[in-house]
């Protein structure tokens, strides 16, 4: 049964097990790599692209990620929208703006042309990150107001620099889920311009014990080794 | 996606990208008269909505080798249970067990059965044509990594698909 199963359900599967770590993260990479590979099992198939640009995403890989999406994006929506990802990790909202309106010529009415374009919108901040924050309310009135658009919500007002905003939403996407790495770090943020040390400093903890992978840690972890670098040239 | 026009799949697909997994697994349930390939679409979302709530034992189960298992112990309900119900019929026929054991001829000589014998005992020699296969030893299912079907390998498909709820 094992490899008898379809190939979508494989790379599900070893995302299941990567996630509950049955499987080593560069066991899973080397997987994919094989299954991506031209002329591999999964070089067709969306769903083993998109586990693949996922995971290199999260480890902060954009362009290998890009990689991943390459070639299939007109047929797959969840690629396109993958790929406006990786794009603008690449810090090119430029072209992340041109692959969503792609997005949103394939389906107008796709709850994911509607999230791409509320990235792009973040990411480009003023009067397009308050377009960001009506298109993603939009989106919870339709298909039901989650945690992941309350925090989508929260950058978006954290990009207009309403902090007050940002604060109320990433609570929201708190009350919704608890263990949200993206809501406690926007929380976290929000809090910090908003003046509240204290409250930054136990959703940051909160943060550290619920996604210690997520990128704003890695961020500050980074940030406080060359702190402590510099401070060592200093004392010395 | 759809295959006459209407995409089944369309709310289920909205939920799980907006974050709405118990929402797309609960809509996904509800889903009927979907085409081979919206099903596997349709699982492959309800099992990522799985992953996503942090039920990953969900996953393994349904996709992995526990289905082999569930099979296995299937296969051995059934023996049981035609041992219960047609105990001469089991013994007469398992006489003749080699005959059946090879699949070309076992159809053929299964056919003639049900003539001579009723429907029953195409069932029966179906049933034990499967039965006369080694069973495959827990170990070997793990180790054997071939990417071809194997057709022999693969569990068979229960003739009592209801026992498979067991």
């Amino acid at each position: 049964m094992a490899d008898d199963a379809p190939q979508p359900l494989l790379a599900v599967r070893l995302l299941a097990r990567l996630r509950s770590s049955k499987v080593d993260p560069e066991a899973a990479a080397a997987q994919l790599a094989e299954w991506t590979a031209p002329g591999g099992p999964g070089a067709a198939d969306p769903t083993t692209r998109a586990v693949a640009a996922t995971l290199r995403l999260a480890a902060g890989d954009p362009v290998a990620a890009l990689q991943a999406c390459h070639g299939l994006t007109g047929a797959a929506p969840e690629l396109a929208a993958l790929s406006v990802q990786a794009m603008l990790a690449l810090d090119r909202p430029d072209a992340a703006e041109r692959a969503a309106r792609t997005l949103s010529a394939l389906d107008d009415d796709a709850a994911l042309s509607h999230l791409a374009a509320a990235w792009v919108g973040t990411a480009l901040g003023g009067a397009r990150a308050a377009e960001a924050g009506t298109i993603l309310e939009e989106l919870g009135d339709r298909f039901g107001w989650t945690a992941r658009l309350a925090a989508a919500g929260a950058a978006a007002a954290l990009r207009r620099r309403d902090w007050g905003g940002a604060e109320r939403l990433a609570g929201e996407a708190l009350g919704k889920d608890a263990r949200s790495g993206d809501a406690l770090a926007n929380a976290a943020v929000a809090a910090l311009h908003a003046g509240k040390a204290s409250a930054a400093s136990r959703h940051l903890a909160a943060l550290k014990a619920a996604a210690p992978g997520h990128p704003l840690m890695m961020r500050l972890a980074t940030a406080a080794e060359a702190f402590d670098r510099a401070a060592g040239g200093v004392t010395v | 996606m759809a295959e006459e026009g209407i995409d089944l799949l369309w709310t289920t697909r909205n939920a799980f990208y907006v974050g709405a997994h118990q929402a797309a697994i609960a809509e996904a349930a509800d889903l009927d008269g979907l085409g081979p390939a919206d099903k596997l679409e349709r699982d492959v979302f309800v099992y990522r909505a799985y992953v996503e709530l942090g039920s990953y034992e969900v996953c393994m189960r349904v996709t992995g080798l526990g289905l082999a298992r569930r099979h296995r112990r299937a296969r051995r309900w059934e023996e049981f249970f035609f041992f219960l119900f047609f105990p001469s019929r089991v013994r007469a026929l398992g006489e003749n067990a080699a005959l059946f054991a090879s699949p070309a001829r076992g159809v053929a000589a299964s056919r003639r059965l049900q003539l001579t014998h009723g429907p029953a005992s195409h069932y029966i020699a179906t049933f034990l044509r499967h039965a006369s296969r080694p069973h495959p030893s827990p170990g070997a299912t793990t180790a054997k990594r071939t990417r071809t079907p194997d057709p022999l390998a693969r569990p068979h498909s229960s003739i009592f698909p209801s026992l498979l709820i067991i």
